[in-house]
């Protein structure tokens, strides 16, 4: 082997070796991953109506009353009757004994995607929680969700629905 | 209105007479000074202070004397003598000795009715000291004050400068170790420890000491849990003297309390969330105690109780009102 190619052989394995180490040790660059995810909201649009249960896990954080703040909570619900519009792409709460307590807003259904916003009124509090969901099935979606209450307090964590 | 007033009022009011008397008349007033009676006391001593009295008599007030050589042991004599020297008062007394103590008496009668205007005694253990007694005295008299009141620097004897002799008890450190039992409140928890440091202060029928002590639960692993410190001053009565003898009595004092409760939190009604978390509530307030026990062994320096205690914690946790508790130790006394 030539003394030309035994150097470019070298130069080509020692940044081969910074490719991989500096892709191992800087973690950020992952995020890059993102860029090429495939449209989570592909497929169609799935039969939502229905009764459902939620389900899920998440943190509770900055609350004036320090008892609620928390690293894990469990979540769930009772059976949750939802009416789908597949024309406008919205959901909204069927027939339920809530009363005026707990209400469904601003909901959005893009095929598979499927995010609506709950507020219920417990007390002197609201307590109110934003889903992101992606529909793997019409009969379960999972997802991330957001929100506030009671006590000031700000939520985050993970759900499945089912039904 | 009582003897003691009524003397008071007529010695001002006599005295008050007499000065003005007085000064009305630019005269001063006679008053006869007789032999003091003595026992135990010389002759030459006796009248050495009846003449220092005289003389301090003289000096705190406006007042001739005459003297006469009779010794009275009542007023109507020294009235009556007083009487024939023509004065309006008479100043007499005694000087007796008493073991180890010389006791003085002096009295000063009104001439025209008899009466006792004043009745002074002091006692000192010292010849030497019958100057002093005569010019607190003759302060006393001259200026119608207790002779108690007339101390002051060069005045005060050596009977008076001696510490007032006391009944003694008997103090100590005491520990105690128990259980406790909470009644309500103490993190809900069934059992805790007690312990106890004391001073313990013990006479024949009574005893008192401040204490300050802990108490926590028994199980030190449970998820509730409760630390209290009270800090007390406690009075007991004890019934007999004996090696076995009851005690009654209670105390007041300061408390902390600490109170960690493992709850389960929950949030929303529809859509539902549950979390575990320690929930703790702390406070300081007032607590008092009462307290029956068994003194054992009372007849020796080191002594055991054993003490019941019902305590309660005059402060709100967790939204109640008041923590109680049952106590029960076993204490040691050195």
């Amino acid at each position: 082997m030539k003394r030309s190619t035994k150097i470019i052989a070298a130069v080509v394995a020692v940044m081969g070796a910074i490719s991989v180490l500096g892709c191992s040790i800087d973690t950020g660059l992952d995020g890059f991953d993102d860029l090429w995810d495939p449209d989570p909201c592909t497929g169609d649009s799935p039969d939502l109506n229905g009764v459902w249960e939620i389900s899920g896990s998440g943190k509770r954080f900055d609350c004036r009353e320090e008892f609620l703040n928390t690293d894990r909570f469990t979540l769930s619900s009772v059976e949750i009757p939802i009416v789908y519009d597949d024309a406008t792409g919205e959901i909204a709460l069927g027939q339920a004994s809530y009363g005026e307590s707990f209400e469904i807003r601003s909901s959005l259904v893009d095929r598979a995607c499927v995010e609506f916003t709950t507020v219920e009124v417990v007390g002197d509090q609201v307590i109110e929680y934003r889903w992101d969901g992606n529909a793997r099935s019409d009969r379960y979606i999972e997802g991330e969700f957001s929100g506030s209450g009671p006590a000031g307090c700000q939520i985050q964590g993970v759900f499945t629905m089912s039904r | 209105m009582s003897t003691h007033v009524q003397g008071v009022l007529g010695t001002t009011l006599f005295l008050t007479a007499m000065m003005v008397s007085g000064s009305a008349f630019a005269q001063e007033p006679t008053w006869a000074i007789l032999d003091f009676g003595v026992r135990n006391v010389s002759a030459d001593d006796a009248a050495t202070f009846r003449d220092l009295l005289q003389t301090e008599i003289s000096q705190q007030r406006e007042v001739q004397f005459v003297r006469g050589d009779v010794v009275c042991a009542d007023k109507r004599c020294a009235a009556a003598e007083g009487a024939k020297l023509g004065a309006e008062a008479t100043v007499y007394g005694s000087i007796a000795g008493l073991g180890e103590k010389i006791i003085v008496n002096v009295e000063v009668v009104d001439t025209a009715d008899g009466s006792v205007v004043r009745s002074e005694r002091m006692g000192v253990t010292r010849v030497e000291e019958l100057d002093l007694v005569a010019a607190r005295l003759a302060k006393a008299i001259a200026t119608n004050q207790d002779v108690d009141d007339t101390a002051e620097l060069g005045l005060v004897t050596t009977d008076e400068s001696k510490i007032q002799t006391r009944r003694q008890g008997f103090g100590g450190v005491a520990l105690g170790v128990g259980a406790m039992t909470p009644v309500t409140g103490y993190a809900t928890v069934p059992l805790g420890v007690a312990i106890d440091a004391a001073y313990w202060y013990e006479a024949s029928k009574f005893a008192i000491g401040p204490r300050v002590g802990v108490r926590f639960q028994a199980d030190p692993d449970g998820e509730d849990h409760y630390l209290e410190i009270p800090m007390d001053l406690g009075a007991y009565f004890i019934f007999g003297l004996g090696d076995f003898a009851p005690f009654v009595g209670g105390g007041a004092g300061l408390r902390f309390i600490t109170d960690t409760r493992r709850s389960t939190i929950l949030t929303g009604s529809v859509i539902q969330t549950t979390h575990e978390t320690n929930l703790q509530d702390e406070s300081w307030g007032l607590g008092t105690y009462v307290r029956g026990g068994m003194l054992l062994f009372r007849t020796y320096t080191v002594r055991v109780s054993l003490t019941v205690d019902y305590n309660v914690a005059w402060m709100e946790l967790h939204d109640k009102f008041a923590q109680q508790s049952l106590t029960m130790m076993i204490n040691t006394h050195f």
